[in-house]
């Protein structure tokens, strides 16, 4: 079962719990048997896709199987006078049953519907009419229904037994009877329950407004950890941890940062010291898919003698994306790919400017957030140059003796 | 000690390593001694193979004779002008054995068996052939051939002409005699008028270079010592080479270089990269080098001056014209 799934069952039976314990506090223990249970006949409803006599045999099959699995667990089954409604709701329910002087009533219904039958055990506590326990199933509406709808009484049986138990005090789980209060700058923002690393879908809890929600109520255990999602179109979602804790509890969420839609860089790197490259990513998903386009000017210097200066002048372009941990996340990495125009401009005697042209298969980048919108980045890549004619670069991998180009840098998030 | 002082050292050469690293060019390192570059694709056409290079100077002109072998089979030298690498109308074409691109006693440029005027670039013919290495005495109105023997030998042989080139003498000197046969792979004329001879002397494993340096022509034919001989010489390097590393026997010739500032020899690294290893004349020690790993297609030459060199990359018909990377 998903965990959002647990959950609805947890708040709704923490909610009947509730429910039942205030019951039970304003009840008069002298008033009804608390083993009696009023078993009402079934409420069928048939589009006549098969007889009715089969309809009622389904039906009275599993009031039968009722009585059996209540009485098993402990309950004293009652039948109705003949005047009690038929089809009736939770409030006519706990009225018959506090009529017939019992505790609970369990009411059973049947559907018909182009021969399929979907069936429902109901079992109420007749104080206030809270739902004490239920269990439903469908199958086809044949004589192989039967051990289904056996099946149903008994876990019906199982769960008000244990639902009774609960609530004379015997549960051993203590839940707790407050709330808490999230605060958040952000108007609007949707909240809900992370379904953690389980793969479980996040339980929506409702939006901040007026800088606050008022969680739902939550049945957790003291000190059990609580993952909250705090989340805005355009912007970067935050998680907020807590822990359950004695009483009531604020919990205060960071602003929301903006997506990553544009960002600006600037870098360097090894052979490219004397000058500096700035560049530019155009998010198509925001935090996650790229355009870039780079710009580079140095000058290749090695201070040796006979050397002067190699000025280039590079633009790159391409794509990329971050493959590894959210965009929340202190790190992260990703690649890109694309091409470059190069340009170089010497001061010599003949030919004194030269264009190469090189493809970047593979760049790896990795970030580290320093503070902010500033990240520092650390970029690896294979260039490919295409040995054009008109240019210096041999065909081949760029880089030297290390056929990689290195680039360390810091990078802004616009 | 000895581990403190090889710490030390280690440290310092992987601090210089990475510096260098730092500093290397993305492009082409030796882009950066440039002073000159010229495409040569269109002039020189396809179809042709580079032999080597030779400059020469007549006056105040200097022009770098590159000789290709032509499709057709025939050796062809071209000349550029040394300083703005453009073609000169001055080209010659004959067989290997009268091959030659030197500077005679006239002034003459000697290209492929005939006589150029540098002033009029007109050839004229010679009635000498010249199987071999071109140097010039033109105080003496001498010119010197020495005999390019294609196998090694016990012998240098040279002939001496008059400026006109009328008349020969034939000379012969004894290699040195404490090593076997040797090969002349070298001639030429240092900026001070010396005489320098490069020799090579090994089998196809294992080899030695041998450059000797001669205060001029004249005292060269003077000396009565054996040829190469460290004592008739002014100064000599010996530097024992592992031939293959160095690519001998390629058609290239011998990829090493006398210059005014010592012999510099292509070697091939452990990795399979190139370097370029300048070793001094008084005994061989190396004295510096410069990587070029990343220009496997190319092919060197060193001005005699030890001012300049010149890379040529064959697949692109590109020629550079690099400082050398001891000149300031």
């Amino acid at each position: 079962m998903r965990r959002s799934a647990h959950l609805r069952i947890a708040i709704a039976a923490a909610t009947v719990l509730l429910g039942a314990a205030s019951s039970l506090a304003r009840a008069d223990p002298a008033a009804p048997d608390p083993t009696a249970l009023l078993l009402f006949a079934p409420a069928i409803v048939s589009d006549n896709s098969i007889t009715q006599a089969d309809a009622s045999d389904l039906g009275e099959a599993f009031r039968e199987d009722l009585r059996r699995e209540l009485t098993d667990q402990g309950f004293k089954v009652l039948d109705p006078k003949p005047e009690a409604p038929s089809a009736p709701g939770p409030e006519a329910i706990a009225a018959a049953a506090r009529a017939e002087g019992a505790a609970w009533a369990a009411l059973p219904r049947l559907g018909i519907d182009r021969s399929r039958l979907s069936y429902s055990a109901r079992i109420y506590e007749a104080g206030e009419g809270a739902l004490a326990a239920a269990a439903a199933f469908s199958t086809f509406a044949g004589i192989g229904a039967l051990p289904l709808l056996e099946r149903s009484a008994r876990t019906a049986a199982l769960r008000a037994s244990a639902y009774r138990s609960a609530a004379s005090g015997a549960s051993p789980r203590e839940l707790i009877p407050y709330r808490i209060t999230l605060l958040s700058p952000d108007e609007g923002a949707a909240v809900s329950l992370s379904g953690g690393s389980t793969g479980d879908e996040d339980a929506y809890l409702g939006r901040i407004a007026g800088g606050r929600l008022l969680l739902p109520y939550l049945a957790l255990e003291p000190g059990s950890q609580i993952s909250i999602v705090v989340s805005q179109r355009g912007k970067r979602s935050a998680i907020v941890e807590t822990l359950a804790g004695e009483g009531e509890q604020t919990v205060q969420a960071p602003p929301l940062q903006d997506s990553e839609r544009q960002a600006l860089s600037i870098e360097t790197g090894p052979g490219r010291l004397l000058g500096l490259g700035l560049g530019y990513r155009y998010f198509l998903e925001p935090d996650w898919v790229f355009l870039f386009a780079d710009g580079r000017a140095y000058a290749g210097y090695d201070f040796g003698a006979g050397s002067f200066p190699l000025f280039h002048a590079e633009a790159w372009e391409g794509a990329g994306a971050y493959l590894v941990l959210p965009p929340a996340s202190p790190i992260r990495a990703g690649i890109s790919a694309g091409c470059g125009l190069l340009f170089s401009f010497a001061s010599i005697s003949g030919d004194e400017r030269f264009f190469d042209l090189a493809l970047v298969p593979v760049k790896a980048f990795a970030e580290i957030k320093v503070s902010g919108p500033m990240s520092a980045r650390l970029s690896i890549e294979a260039a490919y140059s295409l040995g054009l004619g008109s240019g210096i670069a041999e065909m081949g991998w760029m880089g030297g003796s290390l056929p990689l180009l290195f680039s360390v840098g810091m990078a802004w998030r616009l | 000690m000895r581990k403190v002082a090889a710490l030390v050292l280690s440290l310092a050469s992987l601090m210089l390593g990475a510096c260098s690293y730092l500093l290397q060019d993305p492009y082409a390192q030796f882009m950066e001694k440039a002073a000159g570059a010229a495409d040569l694709g269109s002039s020189l056409g396809s179809g042709i193979s580079y032999l080597g290079m030779t400059e020469a100077s007549s006056g105040s002109t200097t022009y770098l004779f590159l000789e290709i072998l032509a499709s057709s089979g025939s050796k062809i030298v071209k000349a550029l002008s040394a300083s703005s690498l453009t073609l000169s109308g001055l080209s010659g074409q004959g067989s290997p054995s009268t091959l030659c691109a030197a500077v005679d006693a006239k002034g003459d440029y000697v290209v492929a068996g005939l006589a150029y005027a540098p002033s009029s670039l007109a050839a004229d013919s010679l009635d000498a052939a010249l199987p071999g290495f071109l140097a010039s005495d033109a105080a003496a109105g001498l010119n010197y051939i020495f005999t390019s023997a294609a196998a090694a030998s016990a012998q240098l042989s040279y002939s001496t002409y008059d400026a006109s080139w009328a008349s020969a003498a034939p000379f012969q000197k004894a290699f040195r005699s404490d090593l076997s046969s040797w090969r002349l792979a070298r001639v030429l004329l240092l900026d001070d008028g010396s005489l320098a001879l490069l020799a090579f002397q090994g089998s196809a494993a294992k080899g030695s270079l041998l450059a000797a340096v001669y205060p001029s022509l004249a005292a060269f034919a003077a000396s009565t010592e054996s040829a190469l001989d460290a004592s008739s010489a002014s100064r000599s390097a010996v530097v024992n080479i592992d031939t293959n590393q160095a690519g001998i026997g390629s058609t290239e010739g011998l990829p090493a270089w006398p210059t005014s500032e010592g012999l510099v020899v292509l070697l091939s690294d452990a990795n399979g990269g190139f370097r370029l290893a300048r070793y001094g004349y008084d005994g061989g020690a190396e004295k510096d080098e410069y990587s070029v790993d990343s220009r496997p297609d190319a092919a060197f030459y060193f001005e005699p001056s030890g001012r300049y060199w010149f890379l040529y990359e064959k697949s692109a018909n590109k020629l550079y014209k690099l400082r050398t990377w001891w000149t300031d």
